[in-house]
Formats: structure tokens, sequence, C-alpha cells
């Protein structure tokens, strides 16, 4: 059941920050809750305050510029990341896994902040942001700090963020113009589901960098190592060489959604399509 | 009989408004004064001994109107076996059972108030499996099973064992069968337990009155039902019940009997006679309150080198969960129906519904039918495979045709219908024989067909009546008290009554709430026969109001009642059509010009009961158990990919005998919901327990159903219309027959394409997937 707590709407962040520093662990940020409340409802445990985030207008801004890359507020519904011109052309990957997010309606509530910062190892923004190199700009009482998103996550729910400290903003630097990003999910029934397991690539030609990170198969996601591109390598051997590479990274387990085995297995499939997507536009070889 | 005008048409439903407007009212939606709200304690162990329970500081919680446990409640329901307390006692029997139950003056009180129970267990090894539940020297889920009461002759709960039920099939001669046979396939089959899933969780309001009487509001398929069991639960005069149903939001099996109802009563009783709402959590429809149950299915199958079958050997397990309920039914129309639509000549079926630690089951769409024909099926496909013939012609060669003989004896005659024609049909929209084949070296394509079968699974004296009433305007209002939960029957209903009284169907009209204090008996809203009875009762009772229509017409018209015709809602005499006197002028009576009046309020009545149906001897099941067969057949083509296990549905096809069509729309949708459905429990759908006896995935969150994006990419729905001689203008019943054979043809399908026999459901895409691996690390 929901218990009883304390429910303040701020307007600043400011106000929040001194909101939750105040309730000394206590209180417990809120942007859509589509984590939270069920959380909460489920476990039985209420945090004492909740501090809803979603009125402050710095949190709700999705800036996008060609130069710049973007800056996406923790507020921002996943929705209005999936239905973003920009976001769609230039970090596909994202705008792919902010759509494979519950339904559509838990969409129009939820939040990328909220989807980081409740880090599930399953959480579908999370590849899609590592290989993107987001990072993760962070409000606590004692001021701002950026976070390299390969830094955030630290365990299953865990994160270095420090008590009292929210996600305010994620920001995603500039990609080159040839530079192309995926993402791909699999689940157990095609409408809303948890990932089996989930990938995102990315894959700049003029950087030689390709980067590949895999969620629900640790318990963080993981962002693999980079790899050295050589020359004229056909999909399928690189897709090969990742694969071993991501076999010796991850840790799946066995649990209600899926065995260790299934996932370790789904990697290669993943991994092979991924990179048709990316790569093959330049007729099977880079 | 003339043309019909309403039906054979696609009427829409009377409901749609009023639903998607939001303003159809559900018990979730309605309250009464000073209305209490209740939750429940429930066991975190599948056995355990009750040691104690401290309830006093729930009792102490301000706002805690009333707080009942097992001790406080000396009765023991059941529909067939009565095996069930309201609230636990001395022992607990899955983890999920209500042990303590408490009213409050808000849900949150009564949650609260919850927390502050402290139970005391001794925890007991749960017997889980069914198949080990049936071993001598098992734990007893129900020690004192030797004592309780039970529907004799139909039922045989074995005393001192977990066998709630033991259903026999003898006929002929199953070893001297198998003797003969070229080909014999042993196999064993699996299908888990699943849940209903109906978008409305059950909901009860019970307000106990003075002088031991009761008003219920349920969310329930069968209100006759309900107070039935509440008299005789708590032995009271059925004139002291009364029970309203309001809109339901659908059932699937899992609203057919009584569940919340008896425990809203008690609370409210014991709060002194304030009303008692529950309204059951998700949580709670998956673990607390029954699904369907699980099975295991031992086949011999025994064929001839000509194809022919010459033997079947079966034995049915069913896990019945902690308690009886439909399960024991269940077992008992899965052993009858238990060898497909086939000529069998030698048959043994042995169908066991076994008690285990684990969420009881009940009825659930196709009533045991789609466990039975996912092995059937199986095994026919095994057996074709077997003798390298094509599993269609095969199914064709042993399909029922008139002139057979049935498992419990029944002969087939030409008004029952005809599985050749659908498994024809079905073979012909799938292009049979014809193999896809895709460019893609990851993807394969395979077909495959099943036939199915099933006749309304209820008692040899069940029944039906309506009432038809005219209206001021000479518009009617049909009363009944079966449901329309959403499968149309309603509009059936007043599609029938239209013709039949020759009225614009626009000025006929449902009573969408059924009362037991006005609705007209029916015995319960499932087994897909609530259009068959209904329909005829409907008919019935058109007559009798159409019989005195004619005669107070007559009087108006100064004719004999056999020469008024009656057209469009208005009566005239043979060959004067242009003097016509519509059916308000005599509605209530006819008043001639200087006053004098005839007739009266018109109210038909109908009736309609089973007719010959017999109870199946206990030694041989020989008997009529079915009312009518509806055969069909379904077929699909599927494309997997074999690097993950995945399947798409790329094509689904029902066809169904059912006899006729009364609503195309309807009958088209319902068919797509039941496919739907099916293939839920194909793909994805099954509750899951730890070695503990733990339910594992009891919310969406782990337990998936179909979604919108999970219907296939094309489906189609064929109907075969051999009339049915004793149905309402020959119509069958045909609600949960596009379920039952939606797995096995899947399966089958996945044989053509992969080579690989599946014979566990659900398909999930990582067992397609490890039985590929497996399959190429043995070869």
């Amino acid at each position: 059941m929901i218990g009883t707590f304390d429910y303040v709407r701020v307007g600043s962040i400011k106000e929040g920050c001194e909101l939750l520093a105040a309730r000394n662990g206590g209180a417990v940020a809120l942007a859509g809750g589509t984590d939270l409340l069920v959380s909460i409802r489920n476990t039985g445990r209420s945090p004492d305050l909740l501090v809803d985030f979603k009125d402050v207008a710095q949190l709700n801004r999705l800036v996008t510029d060609n130069d710049a890359g973007a800056m996406i507020g923790a507020c921002v519904p996943l929705n209005v990341i999936a239905d973003n011109t920009v976001i769609n052309d230039r970090f596909t990957a994202l705008a792919a896994a902010a759509r494979s997010v519950g339904s559509y309606q838990v969409r129009n509530r939820a939040t990328l902040g909220g989807n980081i910062a409740n880090a599930s190892p399953a959480a579908d923004t999370a590849p899609a942001l590592l290989v993107l190199g987001a990072s993760v700009n962070v409000t606590g009482k004692d001021g701002t700090r950026k976070i390299p998103i390969d830094k955030l996550f630290t365990g299953v729910k865990k994160t270095s963020l420090r008590a009292g400290e929210v996600i305010t903003d994620i920001s995603l630097p500039p990609v080159g113009s040839r530079a192309r990003s995926a993402f791909l999910k699999k689940q157990r029934v095609k409408g809303h589901d948890l990932a089996i397991i989930n990938m995102a690539v990315s894959y700049d030609p003029d950087a030689e960098a390709l980067r590949v990170a895999i969620g629900s198969c640790a318990v963080t996601p993981i962002l693999l190592p980079p790899v050295n591109l050589s020359e004229n390598e056909p999909i399928d051997e690189l897709a090969e060489r990742l694969n071993d590479i991501a076999q010796a990274a991850i840790s799946p387990i066995d649990d209600i959604r899926a065995s260790a085995v299934y996932r370790l297995g789904l990697v290669p499939v993943l991994l092979s399509d991924l990179l048709s997507v990316l790569l093959a536009p330049e007729g099977g070889a880079r | 009989m003339s043309a019909t005008k309403y039906v054979g048409q696609s009427v829409p439903r009377e409901d749609a408004i009023p639903k998607v407007t939001g303003t159809a009212m559900f018990v979730h939606d309605m309250s009464l004064p000073g209305m209490l709200h209740a939750a429940t304690v429930k066991s975190p162990h599948a056995a355990a001994r009750i040691v104690s329970i401290a309830v006093e500081a729930a009792r102490a919680l301000r706002g805690v109107r009333a707080v009942l446990t097992g001790d406080d409640l000396d009765y023991r329901l059941g529909l067939y076996v009565q095996d069930k307390s309201i609230l636990a006692r001395e022992r607990v029997r899955y983890q999920g059972e209500p042990v303590v139950a408490i009213a409050a003056d808000t849900l949150e009180i009564a949650r609260a108030a919850c927390d502050l129970v402290e139970v005391e267990y001794e925890v007991q090894d749960p017997v889980l499996d069914p198949r080990e539940a049936m071993e001598p020297g098992a734990p007893l889920v129900h020690p004192d099973l030797h004592t309780y009461s039970y529907m004799k002759g139909v039922f045989s709960p074995k005393p001192h064992t977990n066998i709630a039920h033991q259903q026999k099939i003898r006929k002929g001669n199953v070893e001297a069968g198998l003797a003969a046979s070229e080909v014999v396939v042993q196999e064993h089959f699996y299908n888990p337990p699943a849940p209903h899933v109906p978008l409305e969780t059950h909901a009860v309001i019970a307000h106990a009155l003075p002088g031991e009487h009761m008003e219920i509001y349920t969310s329930a398929q069968s209100p006759y039902t309900v107070r039935n069991l509440l008299c005789h639960s708590f032995d009271l005069p059925h004139a002291n019940v009364r029970v309203h149903v309001p809109y339901v939001g659908g059932g699937f099996g899992g609203k057919a009997g009584i569940q919340l109802e008896p425990l809203a009563y008690c609370l409210s009783k014991a709060a002194g006679g304030k009303p008692v709402k529950i309204v059951a959590t998700r949580e709670e429809e998956f673990g607390t309150l029954p699904s369907r149950q699980g099975l295991h299915t031992d086949i011999i199958l025994g064929v001839t080198k000509d194809g022919k079958i010459s033997a079947l050997k079966v034995k049915y397990v069913w896990d019945a969960g902690a308690y009886a309920d439909y399960g024991v039914n269940v077992g008992r129309a899965g052993a009858y129906a238990g060898a497909g639509p086939y000529n069998v000549p030698n048959c043994h079926i042995d169908s066991f519904v076994v008690y285990t630690n684990k969420v009881f089951g009940t009825a659930y769409r196709g009533f045991g039918h789609l466990e039975v024909m996912w092995g059937v099926e199986r095994a026919m496909e095994i057996a074709a495979c077997k003798l390298k013939m094509d599993p269609y012609e095969f199914r064709m060669l042993n399909v029922l045709r008139a002139g057979d003989r049935t498992i419990t004896g029944e002969t087939i005659t030409p008004g029952h219908g005809r599985p050749d024609k659908c498994l024809e049909a079905v073979a012909q929209a799938l292009d049979w024989g014809k193999k896809t084949t895709l460019s893609d070296p990851n993807k394969v394509r395979g077909k495959g067909i099943a036939a199915l079968h099933k006749a309304p699974a209820m008692p040899t004296y069940t029944s039906c009546s309506a009432i038809i009433k005219l209206n001021e305007d000479g518009s009617a209002d049909i009363l009944i008290s079966g449901v329309d939960m959403g499968q149309g029957t309603y509009t059936a209903l007043r599609q029938i009554a239209a013709d039949e009284l020759k009225l614009q169907i626009e000025r006929v009209h449902m009573t969408w709430e059924c009362d037991t204090a006005f609705s007209p008996y029916d015995w319960q809203t499932v087994a897909s026969r609530f259009t068959f009875m209904g329909g005829n009762a409907v008919i019935d009772a058109s007559r009798d109001a159409l019989r005195q229509i004619k005669q107070v017409a007559g009087m108006a018209l100064r004719a004999a009642p056999e020469h008024i015709v009656c057209e469009d809602g208005a009566a005239y005499v043979d060959n004067h059509p242009d003097q016509r006197v519509p059916y308000e002028k005599f509605a209530l009576g006819y008043t001639f010009e200087n006053g004098n009046s005839v007739g009266g309020p018109i109210i038909g009545r109908g009736r309609y009961i089973a007719q010959g149906l017999t109870n199946l001897d206990l030694e041989t099941g020989q008997g009529l158990p079915a009312q009518f067969w509806t055969y069909g057949a379904q077929g699909t083509e599927v494309e997997v990919d074999t690097r993950t296990g995945e399947i798409e549905i790329v094509d689904m096809i029902t066809a169904l005998d059912a006899g006729k069509v009364l609503n195309p729309v309807l009958a088209r949708e319902q068919v797509i919901g039941g496919v739907v459905q099916g293939l839920g429990s194909t793909l994805f759908e099954g509750l899951r327990f730890d070695d503990e006896g733990h339910l594992l995935n009891g919310s969406f969150t782990d337990h998936k159903i179909p979604t919108a994006k999970d219907i296939p990419r094309h489906t189609q729905q064929i109907f075969i219309e051999t009339p049915q001689p004793d149905g309402p203008y020959g119509a069958r019943g045909i609600a949960e027959h596009p379920m039952i054979s939606v797995p096995s043809a899947v399966a089958n399908a996945l044989y053509d394409a992969l080579g690989i026999d599946f014979n566990t459901l659900p398909l999930t895409s990582e067992r397609i997937y490890r039985a590929i691996h497996e399959e190429r690390n043995d070869s």
C-alpha cells in the first residue's frame, strides 16, 4: 500500500535541494514517478517527503544545437525526446531508447532524469546515453557538478549521486556530421515490457570511433571498452570481435525474464543487427 | 421461417456508447451511504499451520469497524466439493490465501490495520507438482477430505488422498487397439496455470440487512448462482438475498462462481450492517483469486498403417491448486472432450483433478479444452509425421462424421456441425501445402493446423428464462439474468426479439443491470451457452408476447388473431396492410372510441431447459454430456528468427461451425479476441512458482499478456453454417472456441518450420532458442 508522506512541488532547483538536505535522507526527489510510486506501493516503504521538481522550468528544457550537442532537462518526458526531430536525426539511439520505455501513457510521465536516477540495470535510455558520451549535471546543497554517464551507475538501483543531489539535466556532446547511432531491445511481448537485453551502438566514420553499450546483462549497464577499427573489416568479423569483448565484459544472471544463457546468446544477434544498420550503407564494410 | 430482418445483420452494440462515454456503471464506480472498505492479510507461505493470530492492534486502530479471522467463520463453501473456508482456518494452503479480513472507514485504514496483524505460522513442506501429490505418502492439502460434502453421482473425491475427482472414459478395448497399431506415439505435454486478467478486477459491495437479509452488488457472471450459493452457505431463504450485477468488465470464467461475496457479507454483518466494499487489486487477481488450472498430459496414441486412429490412452493430471472450485468440472469436461473431434474406436481416459499448494483453479474460457487440445492436437501431428502422412489429410481421415460415435457413446448426426468443413476451409485459406521461402537466411516459415471442439459443460438440468414487456410507446424491454460482460450476447438477443416481435430493433432494449429481484432465472453466463439458451428463451418469450399482441389487435381490428399480421411494430388484418394499428395503441390494452378497453399490459414469458442430457457413468464415462458441439479448426503461418527464437504470427485463421451467425461483426470480434487471448497462452502466459510455492510473476511486470502490438499481422475468421436443429435460428455458441487450438496450431507450425517438437507451453522465444541450439548441438 502507499503510506502517508508529505509532498511539495518546488519552483526552483535551489528550493528543492534545500528541502532534500533538510530532511536528511528522508526526502526523495520526484520526477515522473513511474518508477518511484510503483516502488513505494510495492515495497510499502514511503519516504517522509516527496519533492516534486516537475514545475521547475529549467528541468523541462530540451535544447538542441547543431554545434553544441543537446541539453535535456531531467524532467523532460520520454515522449518529448522520442518525438524530437533533432534527437531522432543526430542522437538516434536515444530517441529509439526513449520510445521503447514502458507504454505510450507511461512515456508521457516518465522522464529521462528519472530513468537514469532509478538506475535499473535494464534502463533503456542508459545504453544510448553511454554510447553518446552523455554527462549528467547534478546539483546539491554544495553546488553543481558534472558526472560522466559511465561513472553514474554503481550497482542495481545505485548511483554515484550524493545524498541530497538531484540530476538537473543530461548533456549530449556534439556528434560529427556523419556520426550515427542505433538502439535495439529484446523483450517478451511486442508491447510495453522490460528488456531481456538492450543495446546501443554509436559510430562515427570520421573519428573511427565505435562504441557499444549493453543493458540488463550486469548489475549496471555496461559500456564496452573502445575498439580499434581496422580497414575494411567485414561487418561479421567486427561483430564477432565485439561479441568476444562483450561476452567478457558482461555477467548476466538468470531471472524471471530470461536466463543468462539466453542473454549471452542474444548479444551477437543484437551486435550484428545494429552494425548492419549503422555500417551497411557503406557496402557491407566500412 | 420467413427471412429475418435483424438476425444475421451486424447490428451495433447497445452498450458501446455507455462504455465509451464512461456512463456505464460498474461495481468499481458504486458506493453506498456509510460504506466501509475492506482489505485482507494474506498468507506468505504455500503451506503452513496457523499457530496464532494477533489482531488486537488492528482492532484498536481508529476507523476499523470489523476484524475477522477464520475462527469467526464456521462455514465451508464450494460449488462441487465443499472444501473452502471464507478465511483460512487452522492452515493455509497457498501463498496469497486470505487469513484475516478488516473493514474500515477507508481503504487506507483497512490496509494500515492489516499491517498491524501478526500471524504466527508453522511452515510445512508444500506439495506443488500434482503428479507428486498423487503419490502415496504425499502431504495432504485437505487431510479432512473424507468429511467434506460434494455433488454425489457426478464427482468422486478420494478420501485420504489429494485427488478431488477422477473422471473415467472407457470405450472399446484400448490395449487391443494399441496392439493393432502400426505407429504408437507416446508423449508428455504440459500447460502452466494461467490467470484470466479481466480488465475489471473482482469487486463486490455487500450489505447485511436486519432479519438475515442481504443485498449484494457484484462483478459476477452468474447472478442466480451467487444468490444460490450464498443462500446455501449461510442457510438463508432465497427471498432474503438479492443480487445486483451491473455492467461487468470481462470475466473469462474467473467470475463464474462466487469469490469475494461471502467475505464481504460477513464483514458487513460484523460491522453492524454497514455496507462493505471489496475490490481486488491486480496482484490479488493474480495471486489470491483463482486462475486456470495447469495440466500434465500423458498420451499414448495408436494409428493403423492406413492412417486411422485405432486407440487413444490418456492420463490427464490437473493442477487444481488449493481448492476444487470449478476445477473438478474442468477435469470432467476435459475427459469427455479428451479425444478431440476424432473418431476413436478404443479410448481409455483417466482425468485426475489433484490438490496442490498453489492458487486454486477455476473456469477459464475454454474450460479445459485449450489444455486438452494442446496434447491431443500435438499428438495427432506427431503421429501423422511418423506415418509420413500430411497432417491435414490425417485429420480429414479421422475427423468425426455423421454416423460416428464419440468416446461417450453419442452418435454424430447431420445436425452436429462439420469439423471436416472447418479443417478444409482453414487449409484452403492457409494455402496448405505451399511452403513460403524467404530470402533472409535467419528466418524460416512454417504452417500448422489443428482442429477443435467444445460443448457447454453444464448440469443436465440447466435452464434459462426471459421476460419481454411492452412499454407505453410500443417498445419492448428484455429482462434476462445472463450477463453481457462484453461478449455481445445482449445484442444478439435484441436481434432475435426484434425479428420475433416484428418490431424495429431501435425499439427493443436490454435491461443492463441484472437483479435477482426482477430478472428471471438463468443458470450461469458460462460455457458458450447463453446465446443458445438465452436465445431460445427469448424466442419463447417473444412468441408469447406476439400471441398476446395478435389477440388484442384482433379485438381492435375486429378479426380473429390468426388473421392478424404484424410488421414493423404495427398490426393489420391480412389483406389490409393500409389499416395498421401501431403497438403503442394496445401495448397496455386497447381502448375503443366509447372508452371500453380490452387486453392489458403485454408481458411475454419464455424459458428453455437443456434437452436429453444425462450424467456420465462414473465407471465408463458413457452418457450424453453435450447440448451441442461447436466444431472448428485453426491454422497459422509463423515466421521464426532462428538466431533468437522469436516468433512472428504471420497469419492466424479460424473456422468455426457456428450453425448460424447471428451478428457477423460481433462474431468476428469475438473470434479475434479469443485468438489473441489464445496467443497469450501460447507465447508468454503462465504462472511460475519457486520451490517453496511462492508465485514469481504475480503482476503485469512479469506476467505478460498480449498487447495491441502483439495482434498478428493478419487474421481471418471463417464461419461454416450447418444449422443446429435446436439452436436459436440454428446458432451454436462460439465464445470460448477461438482460443482453444491456437497453441497447438502454432506448435504444429513450429514443427513445420524447424522440425522440432514443442510439448510445453508457453512457447517463449527463449524456449524456442534453446530447442534450436540443442538440436544443433545434437546433430
